[in-house]
């Protein structure tokens, strides 16, 4: 990971690694502080802290894991070897959440989610 | 900030004015931009040829142009600058506005269906004139746009409605029984009248100058019947104006010749260049800064003027204010930069309003409706102020996308804006469809791939998208 976004912080306890660092998507973009929580055994998660996502009038954000308190953006389809334990969360997960935060400006300037991707089959209320 | 002895020779040796070139310099190692300068002073013209150009107008003037020495600074500075070739546009901001800009008034011009339409339009009025039987038949017709159409800095206007195109048709000899301007302005619209298509097409509302015919839902042509000046010779006319009932002086063409001499301040390689495409990545339409300069400040004005148009500066005006106040830049924000600026200065140091004169037309006076109705001078330098306040915020801000998009939304209209924004996004998908986007191992900042400060992206399907609960 420190060969690969060498500005990135790691601090790890127990089974749990955190990396924090910052990203610009776009010359126009804002910086966004972010965090890389993975805990070994489960999927790694990513939670943009500053500046904080903004939602929709709807109070809706695209392509975002919001469950229980917990809120990040979702970078994959589980279920297509997308990420797995393999790999390294430096050459997917980071790149990721980028290109997430480049569509998400996009969509906040525009109305539109540019990136494409996914929803799961079985969702609550959709939005208006 | 002083430039220094490099700059000045930059600025000399190129076609390039000193924003384009202070904005470049700083890109370019000064070993570099030394040695550039250094070949260009010692060349000195010597086995270059000169450039003579005698313009069509009854002033002959010649200009003499180095162009080649030019040619020659300015390539090698771009070759070796950063800002050419092989950078997403996402990785610089003067680039991403830029792209951004160009596209808003590619939304806004007369599309080539469009323009090819209203060129075959009023071809078939001009074969129309010279039918027998037309009190025009035997004047010699010549009939081409003038105006936006033929500067290509066509804006739609506002809200929603159809482009005005100007188009002249100008007679090389004077009809025997010439009596009032507003016979002639008559006589064209009864002859049009004659003709089955046209018939319905006339607008009935009698105008000063000009005949309007109605091609619902497409544009209007305003054609204007036009004597050859034979005093001040090809291409000055006599144009007809219905209050007065005479034939007043007027120069379209030397018009549009004198914009486009301004507009090619800069080498248009160099505006290829700088907006050179990523492979891959299809950039939109690239037109001459002035151009754009002069289609956005138009835009400016239908949307801040939408509501008191009686105050709003008319076209020609902005167009030659802004040809008067650029100076080469090869970026069109840098362009509205230093127009913005130049007319604000020139505001600043006239006693009482400036003057806005057309130097293809014996220095007729075209902003003498500022003399006529002080309240819109002044109307028109406030609006100006707030116009380079919010461009200057919009440029500087640091909130993100959407905060940009909003501001040149307010000055240009927001749809507009977030079109071409999206525009930019789609065309950067293809390059993720390739597989060559990256990041920046540092910054985060999307780029191409290749090189070894970048991370390739791996294919991701992004998933989510519940409701987010408050």
């Amino acid at each position: 990971m420190r060969e690969l976004h060498p500005r990135f912080k790691a601090r790890s306890g127990g089974s749990t690694i955190r990396w924090r660092g910052a990203v610009k998507p776009n010359a126009l973009s804002a910086v966004y502080e972010i965090e890389v929580v993975y805990l070994l055994g489960k999927s790694p998660k990513v939670y943009v802290f500053a500046p904080s996502l903004v939602p929709d009038d709807n109070g809706y954000i695209p392509h975002i894991y919001a469950d229980e308190g917990d809120k990040y953006p979702c970078l994959y389809t589980p279920g297509r070897g997308e990420w797995t334990d393999q790999k390294l969360i430096a050459t997917t997960i980071i790149p990721w959440l980028s290109l997430w935060l480049h569509y998400y400006e996009v969509w906040r300037a525009t109305g539109q989610w540019l990136g494409g991707g996914e929803h799961p089959v079985r969702s609550p209320k959709k939005p208006e | 900030m002083m430039p220094s002895a490099d700059i000045k020779a930059l600025i000399v040796h190129s076609s390039l004015g000193e924003p384009a070139v202070m904005k470049l310099r700083s890109r370019t190692p000064r070993e570099v931009t030394e040695r550039i300068v250094r070949r260009s002073q010692s060349t000195d013209n010597r086995g270059f040829g000169r450039a003579e150009r005698h313009t069509s107008s009854s002033q002959s003037e010649s200009i003499i142009e180095d162009t080649v020495p030019k040619e020659l600074v300015m390539t090698e500075m771009l070759s070796l600058t950063n800002i050419v070739g092989t950078n997403l546009i996402t990785e610089d901001a003067s680039r991403m506005l830029d792209d951004l800009l160009h596209r808003v008034c590619v939304e806004l011009q007369i599309s080539p269906t469009q323009h090819a339409r209203a060129e075959s339009s009023y071809r078939g009025v001009g074969t129309h004139l010279e039918t027998e039987g037309s009190p025009f038949a035997d004047l010699g017709v010549s009939i081409y746009a003038q105006g936006s159409l033929r500067l290509k800095t066509t804006v739609k206007p506002l809200p929603q409605a159809e482009y005005d195109l100007d188009i002249v048709c100008e007679f090389s000899r004077m009809p025997p029984d010439f009596g009032l301007a507003g016979k002639v302005l008559d006589d064209l619209e009864d002859w049009l009248r004659e003709h089955g298509t046209y018939r319905d097409m006339v607008d009935s509302t009698k105008r000063n100058r000009c005949v309007r015919l109605n091609y619902e839902g497409q544009f209007h042509l305003d054609i204007v019947p036009a004597f050859s000046d034979l005093n001040r010779g090809t291409p000055c006319i006599w144009v007809p104006d219905r209050p007065s009932g005479e034939l007043v002086p007027s120069n379209p063409v030397g018009f549009a010749d004198w914009f486009e001499r301004k507009a090619a301040g800069v080498l248009r390689e160099v505006v290829m260049k700088a907006m050179a495409p990523f492979p891959g990545y299809e950039p939109p339409e690239i037109k001459m800064p002035l151009t754009r300069a002069v289609q956005l400040l138009k835009r400016w004005r239908d949307v801040t003027y939408e509501n008191k148009c009686e105050l709003a500066p008319s076209s020609i005006v902005l167009t030659a204010l802004a040809a008067n106040h650029y100076h080469g830049e090869f970026l069109v924000s840098d362009a509205l930069t230093g127009i913005l600026d130049g007319i604000m200065e020139e505001i600043a140091q006239i006693n009482g309003r400036i003057v806005v004169v057309n130097e293809a037309n014996g220095g007729e006076d075209l902003s003498d409706k500022w003399e006529r109705n002080p309240e819109a001078y002044r109307d028109f330098v406030s609006e100006i102020e707030g116009f380079r306040k919010t461009w200057s915020e919009a440029t500087q801000q640091q909130d993100g996308n959407a905060g940009f998009v909003a501001l040149l939304g307010t000055l240009f209209g927001r749809d507009v804006l977030q079109k071409g924004f999206a525009q930019q996004t789609q065309a950067l998908n293809s390059i993720r469809k390739d597989g060559r986007l990256a990041v920046d191992r540092d910054t985060g900042v999307l780029r191409g791939s290749g090189g070894a400060a970048v991370v390739g992206l791996k294919r991701n399907t992004f998933y989510g998208g519940t409701l987010h609960r408050k």
